[in-house]
């Protein structure tokens, strides 16, 4: 089995889950920052397809991606919250907040209000998408 | 009529029963309970008008629903709690000074409710308060459905600051941060990254003002 994932494997890969280019790159920058238990369950899912069976505050992966309807990488970083900050993981889970984006619309009128005020728009996080994700 | 409504709250009902099951969180409060913020997660700073709108929301909390919220709604059929939502969000909707649409509707979309900036109208989903009052997670049901309300009305008190200087005393720095986040590629969905999507600037300053209302309300 790879040890390893590039972006460009991971980008394939992960646009057939129906993500955005910036989500991708987002979730390239989140699977690094899993625990390094968490982000090996990860790097096995990803090229043999196994599913972690280990239990965290006692939900599996499986139960959070076939009962719960989270996405694989969602998963995977709710697990890895759960070990990390179970009662905040928890409140969130349990709040099953709506999916609701912004849209291009009133996106593109934030960006105007920015200029307006002398600023642009500037990514929340700063992924780096060169480094490869690593067991 | 009185027949209708009673055979449109026996169906409701009837739906209802299994509704924690199918909302799919039945395990998950059987394990874990009913949760709160936890202190340390509440770490967005409210300004003073902010927490001065926290105390005002408490009271029509105790408004509309009396000095216990879970108690009212376990005692009331599922007609009146639909009733008493509405005019609850009517209530701190006219609070915050909001002009936006409020639909309150009952449906199996899997969550509590949304804010659609594009066309300002908060949507609330009050299926959850169809379960019997006396489903041994009914205080889960009802601290979810208010929690909703007041966090989808604070994105529409966001968006009237980012638009209107001034409103709510918001300063600019906070302002243009929460126009920052909906700028195009800036905003987390809770299905990509259910922990980014909590920690980015306006899902946070929802979740604890939504927090610090619900203290010691039910």
């Amino acid at each position: 089995m790879k040890n390893k994932i590039t972006f460009r494997e991971f980008q394939v890969h992960m646009q057939g889950f129906g993500y955005s280019d910036n989500e991708i790159k987002h979730l390239f920058g989140a699977v690094k920052a899993l625990d390094s238990e968490t982000r090996g369950w990860m790097i096995r899912w990803f090229w043999d397809g196994e599913f972690p069976t280990k239990e965290i505050e006692g939900v599996t992966f499986r139960y959070l991606v076939n009962d719960f309807g989270y996405k694989p990488l969602n998963a995977f970083i709710v697990l890895d919250w759960l070990k990390s900050n179970p009662d905040a993981a928890k409140y969130f889970v349990l709040l099953k907040p709506a999916d609701t984006p912004p849209g291009e619309k009133v996106g593109n009128e934030m960006v105007e209000i920015l200029k307006q005020n002398g600023r642009t728009p500037t990514p929340l996080y700063q992924d780096d998408i060169l480094e490869d994700i690593q067991a | 009529m009185i027949e209708v409504l009673a055979v449109v709250e026996a169906v409701v009902l009837a739906y209802a029963v299994t509704s924690l099951v199918s909302w799919g969180v039945k395990k998950l409060l059987d394990l874990w309970g009913s949760r709160s913020l936890p202190k340390q997660e509440q770490q967005v700073a409210m300004s003073e008008a902010d927490m001065k709108e926290i105390e005002k929301s408490k009271e029509v909390i105790k408004e509309c629903f009396g000095e216990d919220a879970v108690d009212t709604l376990r005692k009331s059929t599922n007609l009146e709690r639909i009733d008493l939502m509405a005019k609850f969000a009517d209530r701190l909707t006219k609070e915050y000074d909001l002009d936006i649409d409020v639909d309150i509707t009952v449906n199996n979309v899997q969550n509590c409710g949304y804010y659609d900036w594009e066309h300002q109208k908060a949507v609330f989903n009050i299926v959850l308060l169809m379960v019997d009052g006396n489903n041994e997670h009914f205080d889960y049901c009802v601290k979810e459905v208010l929690d909703t309300i007041v966090h989808e009305l604070r994105h529409a008190v966001q968006h009237k600051a980012i638009r209107e200087p001034g409103y709510w005393n918001v300063d600019d720095e906070r302002r243009m941060a929460w126009a920052n986040n909906m700028a195009p590629g800036n905003y987390i969905t809770s299905s990509s990254n259910l922990k980014r999507y909590s920690q980015q600037p306006i899902e946070a300053d929802a979740a604890v003002f939504a927090a610090l209302v619900m203290e010691g309300a039910c």
